[in-house]
C-alpha cells in the first residue's frame, strides 16, 4: 500500500484524471472511490439532494441504528505558538490567555461529571512550550478518575508519547485535523510556528494508530481550499486508514470556517448549508462505517437536521473558553448551538434517537 | 416429543435470540422480548456505565431472561477475556458471547483471536458462545475448546444481507458437533426462517428489530418466522424440484420383478 505522504500529492497531481461516474451509479456504490465521491459532491448530485438524504439515512440507521454518541469538550489552555490565519487562538491575537491549574482541572471535571457525561474530549491550543507533555499527562491522569473514556485534541505527538498516554491514562481517542490537505494552501495559512510542518501533522494518525489508540478522528476545515479537492484528499486519508489500520475505529469531521471578528480574515471558499448537507450525505453513503462528528460550531437547526442523515457523534454542554469562569479567557469560536447536555438529550429522545453517554470504559482495556 | 434446546445446561424455549443495541429508546426492550417471547438476550458491556450499573439499560431487561453479555469492542483475545470477567463480576452471569473484531469496515470477527479467547474463558468456567466467520475447522476447534455453541455469521453485522454464507453454514450444521446459532446479517423474517429450515438451532439478530419502525411488531414477526422454520425443519422438507415431474415413471420399462 502506498504511504499517505505519497497518496495525497498524487491526488492533487492527478485530480483531472478521475473518471466520471454518473449520479445513479455513485449513489448505489457500497464503497468509496474518488470517482463516486466527486460524483456525489457535484452540482448535478446537488439537484438530487433529497434522494441522497434518503440513502444516507438508510446507511446511518443500518450501521449506527437510532443512536447518537455524545461527548463534552474541556479546554485546558488557549495558549498557542502558531499563526494560523483563520483561528481566534493564534499567537499574535490579543486575546485573554489562560491555562487550567490541576485544582481547576479537577473542579471542571467534576462539574462536567455531574451532568452525567462519561466521555470527555480534552483540548489545548498548540503550544508545547506552555503545555508540555508532562502537563498534559498529569492533567489527563487527574481527569481519568472521573470519566470512562478520554480523548484528546492537541498538538501532534510522537508515537512514543501516544503510546505512553494509551498505557498510562489510558487515552482512547485522538483527534487531529489536517486543516487543509493542500500543501500550498497549508503553507500560506500557517505562516509560523511548529504547525508549519505539514508532513509531521499528516502522519499523526499513523503514529496514533501504531501506538494503540482505539479511535481516531481526522478532518479538514471547510473554507480554506476548493472543497472538491479538500474532501477528495480527506476521503483518501480515511480510505488509507481503513485499510492500513483496520482495528481503529474512524471518525471524520468537517468544521466550517467562519469569519473571525476584527481579524480581516475572510473565508475564501465558504460552504453553504445546502452543500454542507450534501457533503455529510456523500460521506455517510461512501463511508458507512466511519462516524461523523459535529461540534457546536454548527447551529442547533443544522445539527438537528443532520442527525438522521449521518451525524453519529455530537458535543454537548460546551464552553470553548478555558475555565468556566469565562472572564479569564476568550473563546476559540462562537458557539452556535448553546443547548445544555440535558437539552440535547431531550431533543434526541423526542426525535427517536437514543443519546449514548457511555460507549467504552477504560477498564475494558487490559 | 417436546422440541427443547439446551445450552449451557439451560432449557431454551424460543430459538430467537436478540440484542439490546441500536434502539431509539431502550425502555422498549422489555416489550420486544415479550412480543418475541425471547429467552436469551445479548448485551454489550461497553455500553454499561460500570459506576452506575443500576441506571444501565440492562436493568430494563426482565429478570427471567438469560443474559448473554458480549465482548463488543474487543480487538484481541486479551480484551475479550477482560470484558468477560468484568461482565461476570457485574453479576451478569457466566454466559459470554465472544466478539473479537479487528476490522472496522465490515466488523468481521477474527476467528483466531476468538478461538484463543474461547480456550481461556472455558477454562475459567464460562459458557462460551463464539461469534465467528463460518469455517468448518475453526468451528470444530471452538467446540473442542469447550464452546457451548458456535455462532457463524450470515452476513456482516447490521447489513441485513441475509444468508450470504448459507452453504458454509449448512456444512457447519451438518458436521460441527454443537448447536449452531446463526448470528448477524439476518434482515427479514424470511432470512430467519431460511436459517431454521436449514437446521440451525437458533438465530440471533438485533438491527432488523431495533432499527425497524415498529420493533415490537417486528419482533413478533421474527418469532413466528423462526418458529415456522423450525417446524418445517422438524417435519422434513421435500427437496426443491427442478422442472416438472414426468407423469409416467421414467423407469416404467422395467418389469416389477427386475
Amino acid at each position: 500500500m502506498n504511504n499517505i505522504s505519497q497518496i495525497i500529492p498524487d491526488w492533487y497531481a492527478d485530480f483531472s484524471k478521475i473518471p466520471i461516474m454518473d449520479f445513479e451509479t455513485a449513489l448505489r456504490q457500497k464503497n468509496f472511490s474518488p470517482a463516486a465521491l466527486q460524483s456525489l459532491l457535484s452540482p448535478q448530485a446537488g439537484e438530487h439532494l433529497e434522494e441522497m438524504a434518503r440513502m444516507a439515512q438508510l446507511r446511518k440507521q443500518q450501521y449506527f441504528g437510532n443512536t447518537v454518541t455524545l461527548f463534552t469538550p474541556l479546554y485546558l489552555s488557549n495558549y498557542c505558538t502558531n499563526g494560523c490565519i483563520y483561528c481566534a487562538f493564534k499567537a499574535d491575537n490579543a486575546i485573554r490567555r489562560h491555562q487550567l491549574t490541576p485544582e481547576q482541572i479537577r473542579t471542571e471535571g467534576e462539574e462536567i461529571g455531574r451532568t452525567g457525561m462519561r466521555h470527555l474530549l480534552v483540548l489545548t491550543g498548540e503550544a508545547p512550550s506552555k503545555t508540555p507533555f508532562s502537563y498534559i499527562k498529569e492533567s489527563l491522569l487527574l481527569l481519568s478518575e472521573q470519566f470512562s473514556s478520554l480523548s484528546i485534541e492537541m498538538y501532534p505527538m510522537s508515537e512514543i508519547q501516544y503510546a505512553d498516554l494509551v498505557a498510562a491514562v489510558p487515552v482512547e481517542g485522538v483527534t487531529v485535523y489536517q486543516e487543509t490537505y493542500n500543501p500550498r494552501v497549508y503553507d500560506r495559512v500557517h505562516p509560523y510556528g511548529e504547525k508549519r510542518n505539514y508532513s509531521w501533522r499528516l502522519k499523526t494518525a499513523d503514529r496514533a494508530a501504531r501506538a494503540g489508540v482505539r479511535s481516531i478522528t481526522v478532518g479538514a476545515l471547510l473554507g480554506l481550499d476548493d472543497p472538491l479537492y479538500e474532501l477528495g484528499a480527506l476521503a483518501l486519508h480515511l480510505d488509507y486508514l481503513t485499510k492500513k489500520y483496520p482495528q481503529v475505529s474512524l471518525l471524520v469531521s468537517f468544521p466550517r470556517l467562519r469569519p473571525i471578528s476584527g481579524s480581516g480574515f475572510s473565508v475564501p471558499h465558504s460552504v453553504s448549508h445546502r452543500f454542507f448537507t450534501q457533503i455529510v450525505c456523500a460521506f455517510r453513503i461512501l463511508f458507512p462505517h466511519v462516524g461523523i462528528t459535529m461540534s457546536t460550531r454548527e447551529s442547533e437547526r443544522i445539527r438537528n437536521g443532520l442527525v438522521p442523515l449521518g451525524v453519529t457523534k455530537m458535543s454537548a454542554g460546551v464552553s470553548t473558553a478555558v475555565g468556566s469562569a469565562s472572564e479569564n479567557s476568550d473563546e476559540q469560536f462562537e458557539i452556535a448551538d448553546e443547548r445544555s447536555l440535558q437539552e440535547v438529550c431531550s431533543w434526541l429522545r423526542e426525535h427517536g434517537y437514543q443519546p449514548v453517554m457511555h460507549d467504552w470504559n477504560k477498564k475494558l482495556t487490559p | 416429543m417436546k422440541d427443547v434446546l439446551i445450552l449451557g445446561g439451560v432449557k431454551i424455549q424460543t430459538r430467537l435470540f436478540t440484542g439490546s443495541g441500536k434502539y431509539r429508546d431502550e425502555r422498549i426492550i422489555g416489550d420486544v422480548l415479550d412480543a418475541a417471547q425471547c429467552d436469551v438476550v445479548t448485551v454489550a458491556l461497553r455500553r454499561v456505565d460500570l459506576e452506575k450499573k443500576e441506571e444501565s439499560f440492562v436493568s430494563s431487561i426482565p429478570k427471567n431472561k438469560q443474559l448473554m453479555p458480549n465482548t463488543s469492542g474487543a480487538r484481541d483475545a486479551e480484551e475479550a477475556v477482560r470484558i468477560a470477567r468484568l461482565a461476570r463480576a457485574m453479576g451478569y452471569g457466566n454466559w459470554i458471547k465472544i466478539e473479537v473484531i479487528r476490522d472496522s469496515r465490515y466488523l468481521l470477527p477474527d476467528n483466531l483471536e476468538t478461538l484463543r479467547a474461547a480456550e481461556r474463558l472455558v477454562k475459567e468456567g464460562f459458557e462460551v458462545f463464539p461469534y465467528m466467520n463460518p469455517d468448518l475447522d475453526m468451528g470444530r476447534r471452538m467446540v473442542e475448546a469447550g464452546a457451548a455453541a458456535v455462532m457463524p455469521l450470515g452476513a456482516p453485522i447490521g447489513s441485513n444481507g441475509g444468508l450470504k454464507t448459507a452453504e458454509m453454514i449448512r456444512i457447519m450444521i451438518e458436521l460441527v458437533d454443537a448447536p449452531i446459532i446463526v448470528d448477524a446479517g439476518i434482515g427479514k423474517p424470511s432470512h430467519a426462517a431460511a436459517a431454521m429450515e436449514m437446521g440451525a438451532d437458533a438465530v440471533l439478530l438485533n438491527t432488523a428489530i431495533a432499527a425497524s419502525g415498529d420493533p415490537v411488531a417486528m419482533a413478533r414477526a421474527f418469532s413466528q418466522a423462526v418458529s415456522a422454520g423450525r417446524t418445517a425443519y422438524l417435519a422434513g422438507m421435500g427437496l426443491e424440484r427442478q422442472g416438472a415431474h414426468a407423469s409416467s415413471p421414467l423407469t416404467g420399462f422395467l418389469g416389477a420383478d427386475e
